[in-house]
């Protein structure tokens, strides 16, 4: 299931989005997906998601 | 190949989270696990929001447990369900639920039965992509007219039997239409004596719009009719279709003999 949903992820934005767009990932994504996004985009990665919930930014 | 690889952290002294700055925001694997508070779901999305650029897009996965066919948890998406605007479409559960190649079935305890022992449950992921369009202001100190400089405004010239009706009903998705029909039942002319005496004021035309009209009467040509529009021809273009005349003729023959005999039928 987590592999389909990274798939998922990588060709919609493969398909969809121009390179260097800017990208933000919410919470652990795989090394293989980071790696494949970081080729053509400008990825970005929350690492501490709870503050999402936690306050408004 | 890291280059680009850049982390957020939970930094607000130095004010490090950009606001409306990503293009595309995407999570596959958090959410599953919030506490089911609307007060946490509501600051969730609002974050996302203003994190996100004005036309950006986000993808949020989960996965649902069904047992027995009932769902069992994850709130959330039900909020998301009623609260973001969702661009892909979802089939019902219970259809999900009949085809063995949309689901996977794990045995694992989720503390639904009370011996904590192992139970069959069904898993569906869900996708939601979702996208804003920000809203205009109510109010706006700009003059209708003022847009024109940056964008013009159109007008179709819808000449009869050439598929002007379609094209009318197509450009409905993208405009704003004014009719300057003088028997348009979507007119803004009771009768053609208004039709000869007034005329829309182009001043209240702005980028969005889109005058649709016949000008095919003499004295009501285009440059007749709206000569300021041919003048400001950067703030109005004009566009129309035309069709084979052979075939023009034919249908204006046909829907000629149509009108005239629902006329005779009328009087």
């Amino acid at each position: 299931m987590q592999n389909y949903r990274e798939l998922l992820a990588y060709s919609l934005i493969s398909n969809n989005f121009e390179p260097n767009s800017r990208i933000l990932a919410i919470g652990e994504i795989s090394e293989s997906l980071k790696n494949a996004l970081a080729l053509k985009h400008e990825i970005y990665k929350l690492i501490n998601p709870e503050i999402l919930s936690a306050k408004q930014l | 190949m890291h280059r680009k690889l850049k982390y957020l952290m939970n930094n607000t002294r130095l004010g490090f989270f950009p606001l409306k700055y990503f293009d595309f925001i995407f999570t596959v694997s958090e959410f599953n696990k919030l506490e089911d508070d609307l007060f946490i779901f509501t600051k969730i999305v609002t974050n996302i929001r203003t994190l996100k650029k004005d036309f950006g897009y986000v993808l949020l996965s989960f996965c649902n447990i069904f047992f027995s066919g009932v769902a069992y948890k994850n709130s959330f998406i039900y909020f998301l369900f009623n609260y973001v605007q969702k661009i892909n479409k979802f089939d019902r559960h219970y259809l999900l639920l009949k085809d063995e190649n949309l689901f996977s079935l794990n045995k694992k305890d989720y503390n639904l039965s009370s011996k904590h022992t192992s139970v069959p449950v069904t898993m569906i992921g869900y996708s939601i992509l979702w996208r804003t369009i920000p809203e205009l202001p109510i109010i706006s100190e700009i003059r209708p007219g003022d847009s024109l400089k940056k964008r013009p405004a159109y007008i179709f010239h819808h000449i009869m039997k050439c598929g002007g009706t379609s094209v009318g009903l197509s450009l409905y998705n993208w405009f704003k239409i004014i009719f300057d029909h003088t028997d348009d039942p979507n007119g803004i002319y009771r009768n053609i004596n208004e039709y000869v005496n007034y005329k829309i004021n182009l001043e209240n035309v702005y980028s969005d719009c889109c005058i649709v009209a016949h000008f095919q009467f003499s004295g009501f040509l285009l440059p007749q009719r709206y000569p300021e529009a041919i003048q400001r021809n950067k703030e109005f273009r004009v566009f129309t279709f035309i069709r084979d005349p052979l075939e023009l003729m034919i249908s204006l023959y046909y829907y000629g003999k149509a009108v005239s005999q629902l006329l005779w039928k009328n009087t």
